[in-house]
């Protein structure tokens, strides 16, 4: 059938000659010797890269493909023999050429026939591209059969496409014999450029050559690189390696660390921009990391001895280099790292003992935010930010915070100083500093709260100075109060903060009820004769110990008040207790027996006092005790504070009995509105005393509430185990003592929650 | 709590021991009503216990001294509820468990008693015994007074004193901010003196040994730490 035979001619007739249209297409007897002797001619051409006419150039196409479709007996595989007869020839002449050449010129001699011979295969690829596609691609083995045929496949009867034919050529006649001279002077030549001398052969020669070790398999579907490796990279690598070897002991001997890394890393970049220069890509990483090796990894005790005294002296170009070295090699930093931590971790105890004088609190802080800037700086610039490092900076502070001396059984000041840091912030006297520079020293005082481990105790103190703030009127701006708890709340949690908050509500919820209270008197027509405001305070929200209620009368002036506020209160809230916290109390005292008038802001105490002189300008102390009712500690601490101001005087040495004290008469200041506190500095002590008693007692409750916890989960517990599941359990608040949690466990089994299991010493169970 | 019930676990139930009575009665070797003759010899006079003076009596007529070791494995063998007083029927329950009514027949059984005590489980067993003997039970303590702690840890060892028991009990004199002496303490001391032996330098305060021990060991190794820093100085000097 004639469209079909027409069809399957069709299907042999390549693109690229169709155009030829004076050709025949058909299959016809050829004459092989006469054809392959004008090809011959054209393929010496070829590999010479000599010239051609364009239209002998073209003939050629027609004159291989009539080749392979020759009739009556395809003429292809003469075609491919002759060719790689001719090739093998030609590759071997060269050879001769090249190795006749001296040391000296043998680069340039075999570059130049690489370049003419692997541009001419190229070439003549193409031009034998019908015998490659018809009839090479149909004998190769396939994709398939490369990757997962068996080993015993023989590659050397495979057939190649031409340009492959002739670089393998290549390889096996020219490479093989060659490649032990050929390397030998490129190594030289790599070895001249390391020296800064002149090279025999100029740099694109020498890149050239080693590249010939690459390109000569680009063809190959895998393992390019083999060739290479083998018969260069090895070779390199070693060379590099005892290269750099001899160098780095060179280079120790003459100079010290500091000079030595400086000439390692100027080598490392030399070292890189040489192979970027001679190399294929895959060497670089090798290369540079055998120079890493050599003169780094072999020398890391050398490097280490000085670490310590890089770091103590802060050379940061000196660390900054030990740096660049170090990060590559593996566990390299470490030492470098510990060194930077205990440096910090020294400074840091440093800037904070022996601190002394009025604001110790603050000096505390400052410093050790001023050390830490210091380091973060340091960590950021020299070490960019290494994870690593910056976990050096929190271990060394971790450490400084909670430092406690050698005497473990002292507690721990920083959570007090920080608190304090705090007060003195948000009080209103803060001298000469805005809002936003105290909210930004707030701000960072948190970078130290973070490492304090009794966050507990921070949390006591600053309640306590809170509630005084609050009750005292002393707090600078409620904005700045709240912009810090909710600081202290993203730090630490919601129950954290819980009761700092209720604080504030009450606050809140006692500027209303005053108002209402007020409203009640107007509307009763109630005269109380004196303006009075109060704040209800729930006992648990507030860390006002009721153990430090002592007894106190209160002043006839001020019991209308109280009572009238208690019934209002009663009416209201039915049922609820008030307890008067008197030593919190404080009034403003018009005192007009003097030539001036004054306002005096005094505690309640001082007032009672005070207020007895309205009548008489004299009385004992016998008479001020008994009337007021304060105890014996409290009563002359409060009577100095009144003498002290001069408000009252006395001859008498001793506070008690008979002793006669005057109201005084010339009494002059030259402000007329002020205020007389108490001699704090006792105080002070007291209340940090009371203060980490109270931490304690609370620690013991959370403790026993966690062993129960544990306990009631697991049933039955190891001791060893117990412990560990307390201290994790508790971290997030503060960093339990073990005798302590033994002391509750014991507790715990007093009161019978515990029992130690039957037979058992380290074994505890749980009592239902 | 369970050292309360193993301790009356150890009391016959009342039936039971009625029972046992009418069998034993008539082995003869023993009569309830000589017991009771011998209890009311020694009761006091306005209720029906044996008080510290009747108790006082019948150990001179025992021809033993009240504080010693024998009276307390007696009590204990009696399970005396305290010390002091002896119940009606802890003394009659008592005798008859021991098979004798009279004060050669509990005489003649001290050598056995103190036999029996020598066994390490027997010995446990009146150790912690020996804590709830010491409590005032009227006042309803739960905690041993340390200085009566010391005189029962000296009683209850007096036969086989462990190698630390006077070291600390030095310790406790020269701390009297340790008042009192919890049960599980004093239980775990007998193990305590199992363990370390003479040597204190194998404790480990990580263990789950009740703190006190941690604070006796600290103090020792501080006294040791002492004297070998006096003798360093001594040395040099």
């Amino acid at each position: 059938m004639p469209g079909e035979q027409a069809e399957s001619e069709l299907g042999k007739v390549p693109v690229y000659v169709s155009q030829a249209d004076t050709m025949s297409l058909k299959p016809r007897a050829v004459d092989f010797e006469e054809v392959w002797s004008g090809l011959l001619e054209t393929v010496q051409q070829v590999v010479t890269m000599g010239s051609i006419k364009r239209s002998i150039w073209n003939e050629r196409f027609s004159d291989v493909y009539s080749l392979c479709v020759a009739f009556p007996e395809p003429l292809a595989e003469r075609l491919y023999t002759e060719t790689k007869k001719l090739l093998e020839r030609h590759v071997r002449e060269l050879y001769t050429e090249v190795s006749k050449q001296r040391e000296e010129n043998l680069l340039a001699e075999y570059h130049l026939y690489w370049l003419q011979f692997s541009k001419g295969t190229q070439y003549l690829n193409n031009l034998y591209s019908y015998l490659n596609a018809q009839h090479v691609q149909k004998q190769k083995f396939s994709d398939a059969d490369l990757t997962y045929g068996s080993l015993q496949m023989d590659m050397s009867e495979q057939l190649l496409e031409i340009g492959e034919l002739g670089l393998e050529i290549w390889q096996r006649e020219m490479i093989t014999p060659l490649q032990s001279r050929l390397v030998g002077v490129l190594l030289q030549g790599i070895q001249q450029d390391r020296t800064a001398a002149a090279t025999d052969a100029p740099t694109p020669t020498i890149r050239g050559v080693i590249h010939s070790f690459v390109d000569v398999n680009m063809y190959k579907k895998k393992s390019t690189l083999q060739l290479y490796e083998t018969v260069f990279e090895g070779d390199l690598l070693r060379e590099t390696g005892s290269f750099y070897r001899k160098e780095a002991s060179a280079l120790l001997q003459e100079c010290n660390v500091s000079q030595y890394m400086e000439r390692v890393i100027a080598r490392l970049a030399e070292e890189e921009l040489r192979a970027t220069k001679f190399l294929p890509p895959s060497s670089h990483q090798r290369v540079v990391k055998e120079v890493q090796d050599r003169m780094v990894a072999d020398h890391l005790s050398t490097v280490h001895a000085e670490t310590g005294a890089m770091v103590n002296g802060e050379r940061t170009r000196d660390l900054s280099n030990m740096y660049t070295l170090l990060r590559p090699i593996p566990s390299g930093l470490s030492v470098l790292v510990h060194h930077v931590k205990d440096h910090i971790k020294q400074r840091g105890l440093q800037a904070v003992t022996n601190l002394k004088g009025d604001n110790v609190p603050a000096q505390f802080v400052e410093s050790l935010l001023e050390v830490h800037k210091k380091y973060g700086t340091m960590i950021k610039e020299v070490f960019h930010s290494d994870q690593q490092f910056v976990g050096a900076l929190d271990k060394a502070f971790e450490s400084v915070v909670n430092h406690r001396g050698s005497n473990t059984k002292v507690v721990c000041r920083s959570p007090e100083h920080l608190a304090r840091y705090c007060d003195t912030l948000l009080k209103k006297s803060t001298k000469g500093l805005n809002e936003l520079e105290v909210d930004d020293k707030l701000g960072h005082s948190i970078t130290i709260f973070k490492y304090i481990d009794d966050k507990d105790v921070y949390q006591k103190f600053y309640a306590r100075m809170l509630a005084k703030r609050l009750i005292q009127q002393q707090s600078q701006s409620m904005d700045l109060e709240e912009s810090m708890i909710n600081r202290l709340k993203q730090a630490c949690g919601y129950e954290y903060t819980s009761k700092l908050h209720r604080m504030f509500t009450d606050m809140s919820v006692s500027s209303d009820l005053n108002h209402k209270f007020n409203e009640h008197l107007k509307n009763h027509s109630i005269e109380l004769g004196i303006n009075f405001s109060i704040n209800v305070l729930q006992a648990g929200a507030w860390p006002l110990g009721q153990t430090s209620i002592t007894p106190f009368s209160v002043p006839q002036e001020l019991e209308k008040s109280v009572q009238t506020f208690e019934t209002f209160y009663h009416k209201s809230f039915n049922g609820r207790k008030l307890t008067w916290l008197h030593h919190l109390c404080q009034g403003e005292l018009k005192v007009s027996h003097s030539k001036r008038t004054y306002l005096i802001t005094m505690s309640t105490f001082q007032m009672a006092m005070l207020l007895m002189f309205e009548k008489v300008d004299s009385l004992t102390c016998n008479e001020l005790q008994t009337h007021t009712h304060l105890n014996d500690e409290q009563f002359p601490k409060f009577l100095q504070s009144l003498l002290d101001s001069k408000l009252l005087l006395t001859e008498g040495e001793e506070l008690q009995g008979e002793t006669i004290v005057r109201l005084n008469i010339d009494y002059t200041n030259k402000r007329t509105k002020f205020k007389i506190s108490v001699a704090a500095q006792k105080e002070q002590q007291h209340e940090t005393e009371q203060t980490h008693s109270a931490v304690d007692e609370d620690r013991k409750l959370y403790l026993q509430a966690a062993i129960v916890r544990i306990m009631k989960a697991r049933k039955l517990l190891k001791h060893t185990l117990l412990v560990q599941e307390v201290i994790s359990q508790s971290r997030a608040r503060f960093a339990p003592q073990i005798p302590m949690i033994k002391k509750c466990i014991e507790l715990l089994i007093d009161k019978q929650y515990l029992e130690r299991t039957p037979n058992t010493t380290d074994e505890y169970s749980y009592v239902a | 709590a369970s050292e309360k019930r193993s301790f009356y676990s150890r009391i016959p139930p009342l039936v039971k021991s009625a029972s046992n009575e009418v069998r034993r009665l008539s082995s003869k070797d023993y009569s309830e009503t000589k017991i009771i003759v011998l209890f009311d010899q020694y009761r006091d006079v306005h209720s029906d216990v044996i008080l510290s003076e009747g108790i006082e009596r019948f150990c001179r007529d025992l021809d033993v001294r009240p504080e010693e070791f024998k009276v307390l494995v007696l009590a204990w063998k009696f399970g005396a509820e305290t010390m002091c007083k002896f119940s009606k029927r802890e003394f009659v329950n008592g005798c008859k468990s021991l098979r004798v009514d009279s004060i050669k027949g509990i005489q003649s059984k001290f050598s056995d008693m103190l036999l029996e005590v020598q066994e390490p489980e027997k010995f446990k067993d009146l150790y912690r015994f020996t804590f709830k003997f010491g409590l005032d039970v009227d006042t309803g303590q739960r905690i041993l007074p340390a200085d009566m702690a010391m005189l029962l840890w000296k009683l209850v060892f007096s036969q086989q004193e462990p190698a630390i028991l006077k070291r600390w009990l030095t310790f406790l004199e020269l701390h009297p901010n340790v008042r009192g002496i919890p049960r599980d303490t004093w239980n775990m001391f007998l193990n305590f003196t199992e363990a370390v032996g003479d040597d204190l330098s194998t404790y480990d305060d990580t263990e789950a040994w009740p703190s006190l021990f941690d604070d006796f060991v600290e103090y020792e190794n501080d006294q040791l730490n002492q004297n070998v820093k006096k003798d360093l100085r001594e040395e040099s000097d």
